[in-house]
């Protein structure tokens, strides 16, 4: 369907370099986008993505301090002396953290928000609201406080509160990587809905690309802040031939029967303020495995973990574990745990560590030489590999993973998979928590699914309960296989 | 310790009434218990609002028990001005001097900081926050400024749920949260406000992003979509909140007791 | 799109007041855990309440970091009264008093770091000192106006001694790592400037500016009277009823008198003068045997000597008059000095 009255826009050779950076983030990028088409923008993590987005509403460099060269004109105009608020009703920007992007307390003025600044009259903002909130379709959340929602709730209600703005033109800068996989498919769905309307450009920043493929778009490929392949027509293969589709083809060695279990959950029930999470959970996890587990958002995956190292007491049953007391535990944000000033310190947090034990593990973690560097001025991938490799050297026979690869590009998983096969190896077991499914299907030895019900067992067997369940977004078929 | 107390939704009492009726009523206990130096309008204030929990639908037994620390704090009040106050005639003399004056001089400061606190409790469980910080730009502050309070209170609940992440995170690498001299409180203060901070601060541009893209101070007013309207409950509490003044005005030119 | 706003320029820019915000919420929420370790402090000092002031400083750092990130007039009040707003509505134990607690110190923070366009660790230090002090005067004057100046003097500096470190040297050692680590590099001008190595380097200026606050602080609790009513005159010592003398209350006794002031540099011609017999004043409080001593003390600490009591009892023409509002010493047959002006306390020893 094509979209006669929309906004047109022409990017001519941009350059953009942030101030604190020598390097350009993107370099002599041009490109037409036309009214009512679907540009799918990918890449590995830092090639330039998010920086195109925020140069087109004019964030960059007008809030984040940056050298813009080239020009990027809205239907024929140029942006360069126009506020990016002034853009806002033509260009609207949905972002990666629904965290990070919703300002008030209560979903129907996050979508009226809008609306009241653009100073419309209280019927039309009324209107307004009701409209997109059908569109996105939480017209059932109207009353709810933002707080309680769940992550995809919260970016469907990002989405309609920029649809709010009647723009022409949306943007969606990784608008699933922090959703579980339904509340992710309900984002494409949206995404879909829209583009049968007729009304909107969209332009989606996006790595799991399978499931935008229905939308039949156009394909913008950077790398290194340079336009590295265009595609008009994108199929399945046309991913697989670009190295798009993340093929963790990863064989699990068979293990060593070993004579106790590294953990046992027995009979566990536990819930908060009078709401089950689980109840009568059980399961052995045996030394190397690892055990997946997947489930929509608040079925109690974190719970579960923080139970087994013992930051929450289970309200029955109990979980014995076996060797050292300690369990090397990777929080979803790395920030969350780096508490010293030096990436040296960092280790010493919990004991003293010898100079040439820290260098070969930070040659390990591909750190070398940045024993004096403030952790937080690495890059997030960075970041991650230090938690790593600060959990690792503890030697705990358990560790367990709370979303260890979010936001976390091919190379970084890659490595990631490397350590934990290792581990592996050394017997530790390991329980991951991810939403990336095709990876947790072959990364794991065995799966639980938490959620309504509970499905545990061998990963075959728990995905073909899950298929037929009808939770088609928790199995790698619906991220991996086109849709008809 | 005590328990925190928070609002929630109710319809009985000053429930009813508008987020500013309710900061106006706040006002006039102030007011009364700063301004009056009797003990008996200190003591009918506190009455007053006690009475008022009970017509909002709370119940006094549970603010009570949830106030044991405070009315604690309140007994050391009194005890430290009953010691401390010297002039008066002296009613017992044993190394220490206690006077009728500095008796008197307690049970002030003590009902005094009861009132405080207690009409601060009772504004809490009967103002919801929302709505109170969208009054604030209602009554003529500019919306760049009242929106903060706004923004503030949408990252509360958030900062929590990081505080209880980043103190998990310690407790896993085994750093001990109990405090063990300067050193051991210096290292719980820093590996817990550090990560926060960041945590805050990483989400800066985004929010501005998500403010700017939609608009915000791109006009010097804005719509106000929600309105509270002034009511016939809202007058009642005019009309307390100028009972509470004059009591006290009056207190003070009479020298009530 | 045509320009139709009219915003005008704001005191602070967008995420200016997003990063205020996000601090208040921060600051508020990390009240809680303040507090929490105010009272394992407490417990380890065997005391109900007080120690806690050893980290009351940790409530200043927000509007430090605040007035430090955005070099803007302004940010650390808007972030204490918002950070006063959200303690109050999350049940804090102060209840409102937490909102003007926090604005006070937050305007503290603004006008201090004002001083200077340079940021400094020094001036952050004072400045944190300062603001944190302001909470014990504050609760001083609305819930402990009666007690030892001495317990005031301690608790101020106690606190202050906080607020240098834990707000100002703490501020400044986290905006240090913030700008190192890159987390600030894009708000405005985070030039580090000559960052001191080592706090060592200040510790001497850390001690005169305590000295300095000791020193003022003493002045202010134990001599300088700013809340004294100025018609009323404490009168206390070896006194078997010590009382409080209000002017208003002593109307039948007034007399009047004529006389001449003589001092070294100043001579008064003779003139009448009304006011109450201090001797009856004294005579009300009752004296213990043996005093002898009487100090004649002034709201900003100057204070006359008399030597003998008994003389003062039996004199009927030293009055305390009512001058501009004030209350006065009328010594007659006394040097000049002895006029004592803006009296607010009789010690007697």
């Amino acid at each position: 369907m094509s979209c006669v009255n929309g906004t047109r826009i022409t990017v001519n050779s941009l350059s953009v370099r942030y101030a604190d950076r020598e390097e350009s983030a993107l370099c002599g990028v041009s490109e037409q986008i036309d009214p009512g088409e679907v540009l799918v923008v990918s890449g590995p993590s830092g090639c330039g993505k998010s920086t195109l987005c925020k140069a087109l509403c004019k964030f960059i460099p007008e809030m984040i301090p940056a050298h813009v060269e080239g020009e990027i004109l809205i239907d024929g105009l140029s942006i360069r002396d126009i506020r990016s608020q002034q853009i806002a009703t033509q260009l609207g920007l949905v972002q990666q953290d629904p965290d990070s992007q919703i300002c008030t307390l209560n979903v129907w003025q996050e979508v009226a928000f809008g609306p009241e600044n653009l100073c419309l009259s209280r019927e039309e903002v009324s209107a307004r609201v009701e409209e997109c909130l059908s569109t996105a379709g939480i017209s059932h959340l109207a009353d709810r406080e933002t707080t309680t929602l769940s992550g995809g709730e919260k970016q469907r209600v990002a989405i309609a509160s920029i649809l709010a703005m009647r723009p022409s033109v949306v943007l969606l800068d990784e608008p699933t990587a922090n959703l579980d996989p339904q509340g992710a498919k309900a984002i494409f769905e949206i995404m879909d809905d829209l583009r049968k309307k007729g009304k909107y450009t969209l332009i989606v920043v996006e790595h799991r690309l399978t499931p935008l493929l229905q939308m039949h778009p156009r394909l913008l490929l950077l790398s290194g802040g340079k336009v590295v392949a265009r595609r008009s027509s994108v199929c399945h293969k046309d991913l697989e031939a670009l190295g798009l589709r993340a093929d963790w083809d990863i064989s699990l060695p068979l293990l060593p029967r070993a004579r106790r279990a590294t953990l046992f959950v027995d009979a566990v029930s536990f819930g908060y303020e009078g709401t089950p999470l689980f109840e009568d959970l059980s399961f052995k996890l045996w030394p190397g495995e690892i055990l997946g587990i997947i489930g929509p958002n608040g079925s109690g995956k974190t719970t579960l973990l923080r139970l087994i190292a013992e930051l929450e007491k289970p309200a029955s049953g109990r979980i014995v574990r076996d060797g050292d007391p300690g369990v090397g535990f990777i929080f979803q944000q790395p920030h969350q745990q780096i508490f010293e000033r030096t990436v040296r310190r960092e280790f010493e947090v919990d004991g003293s560590i010898g100079r040439k034990d820290l260098h070969c593990v930070l040659e390990g973690a591909r750190l070398a030489g940045l024993e004096n560097a403030p952790p937080l001025s690495l890059s997030l991938g960075e970041q991650r590999r230090l938690t790593f490799a600060i959990a690792l050297s503890r030697n705990s026979s358990l560790l367990l993973l709370d979303e260890p690869f979010i936001g976390q590009d091919a190379k970084n998983v890659s490595w990631i998979i490397s350590q934990l096969l290792a581990a592996r190896r050394h017997g530790t077991a390991t329980l991951v928590v991810s939403h990336d499914i095709p990876l947790v299907a072959s990364l794991c030895d065995r799966l639980l699914y938490l959620g309504e019900r509970t499905f545990f067992g061998e990963k075959d067997e728990v995905l073909s309960q899950l298929r037929e369940a009808g939770k088609r977004a928790f199995t790698p078929t619906y991220w991996e296989q086109e849709q008809a | 310790m005590i328990a925190k107390v928070s609002y929630h939704k109710g319809y009985a009492g000053l429930h009813r009434v508008t987020p500013m009726a309710n900061v106006l009523l706040l006002v006039g206990f102030l007011v009364a218990v700063l301004v009056s130096p009797s003990i008996l309008v200190k003591l009918g204030v506190f009455l007053l609002v006690i009475g008022l929990l009970v017509i909002s639908g709370e119940r006094v037994g549970s603010f009570l028990s949830k106030t044991r620390f405070v009315l604690l704090f309140g007994v050391v009040l009194f005890i430290a001005q009953a010691f401390s106050i010297r002039e008066g005639t002296v009613l017992l003399s044993r190394g220490f001097v206690v006077t009728d004056c500095g008796l008197l001089a307690g049970a002030q400061m003590a009902f005094r900081f009861l009132v405080i606190f207690s009409s601060s409790i009772l504004f809490v469980l009967v103002t919801d926050p929302d709505r109170l910080a969208h009054s604030i730009e209602q009554i003529g502050i500019p919306y760049r400024y009242s929106f903060v309070l706004v923004l503030s209170l949408r990252f509360v609940p958030f900062f929590r749920k990081e505080y209880r992440t980043v103190r998990d995170a310690q407790q896993v690498r085994g750093i001990n949260t109990s405090i063990h001299g300067f050193g051991g409180l210096l290292r719980s203060i820093r590996y817990t406000l550090f990560p926060l901070l960041v945590s805050g601060l990483m989400r800066v541009d985004s929010i501005a992003i998500s403010m700017k893209g939609r608009c915000f101070g791109l006009y010097a007013k804005r719509t106000i979509a929600y309105k509270e309207h002034w009511q016939r409950a809202d007058w009642a509490v005019l009309f307390l909140f100028c009972l509470l003044l004059a009591t006290s005005a009056l207190a003070r030119k009479y020298a009530w007791l | 799109m045509p320009d139709r706003s009219n915003a005008k320029r704001s005191l602070l820019d967008l995420r200016e007041l997003v990063l205020v915000a996000l601090l208040a919420a921060v600051g508020g929420v990390l009240s809680a855990y303040i507090g929490y370790l105010g009272n394992l402090i407490n417990r380890l000092f065997g005391v109900p309440f007080g120690a806690g002031q050893l980290i009351a400083g940790l409530h200043v750092l927000w509007l430090l970091l605040a007035r430090i990130l955005t070099r803007r007039f302004g940010s650390a009040t808007l972030t204490g009264i918002t950070k006063g707003i959200v303690e109050l509505l999350s049940g804090g134990t102060h209840g409102v008093i937490i909102v003007l607690i926090s604005f006070v110190e937050g305007l503290l923070v603004d006008v201090g770091m004002g001083i200077s366009k340079r940021l400094s660790l020094p001036l952050t230090m004072v400045v944190g000192a300062v603001a944190t002090a302001s909470n014990v005067l504050l609760f001083q004057a609305i819930y402990f106006s009666g007690v030892s100046m001495w317990f005031i003097l301690f608790m101020v500096t106690l606190s202050a001694t906080s607020g240098a470190f834990f707000g100002g040297y703490m501020s400044w050692d986290i905006y240090r790592m913030l700008v190192r680590s890159r987390v600030v590099s894009s708000f405005r001008n985070h030039e580090i400037g000559r960052a001191p190595s080592s706090p060592k380097k200040h510790l001497l200026t850390l001690g005169v500016v305590l000295a300095l606050l000791v020193c003022g602080v003493y002045y202010y609790t134990a001599v300088y009277d700013p809340f004294a009513a100025p018609d009323k005159v404490r009168i206390e010592g070896a006194l078997l009823a010590p009382y409080t003398f209000d002017y208003r209350d002593w109307h039948d006794q007034v007399v009047t008198v004529t006389a001449e002031l003589r001092g070294s540099s100043t001579y008064v011609p003779p003139q009448e003068y009304t006011g109450v017999p201090f001797s009856i004043v004294l005579e009300q409080a009752k004296p213990e045997k043996g005093a002898q001593l009487v100090r004649v003390i002034a709201d900003d600490g100057y204070e006359a000597r008399f030597d003998d009591l008994s003389s003062l009892l039996e004199d009927q023409k030293i009055l305390l008059s009512l001058d501009k509002g004030r209350l006065r010493l009328i010594a007659v047959g006394y040097d000049g000095s002895y006029w004592v002006r803006r009296v607010t306390r009789v010690v007697v020893r």
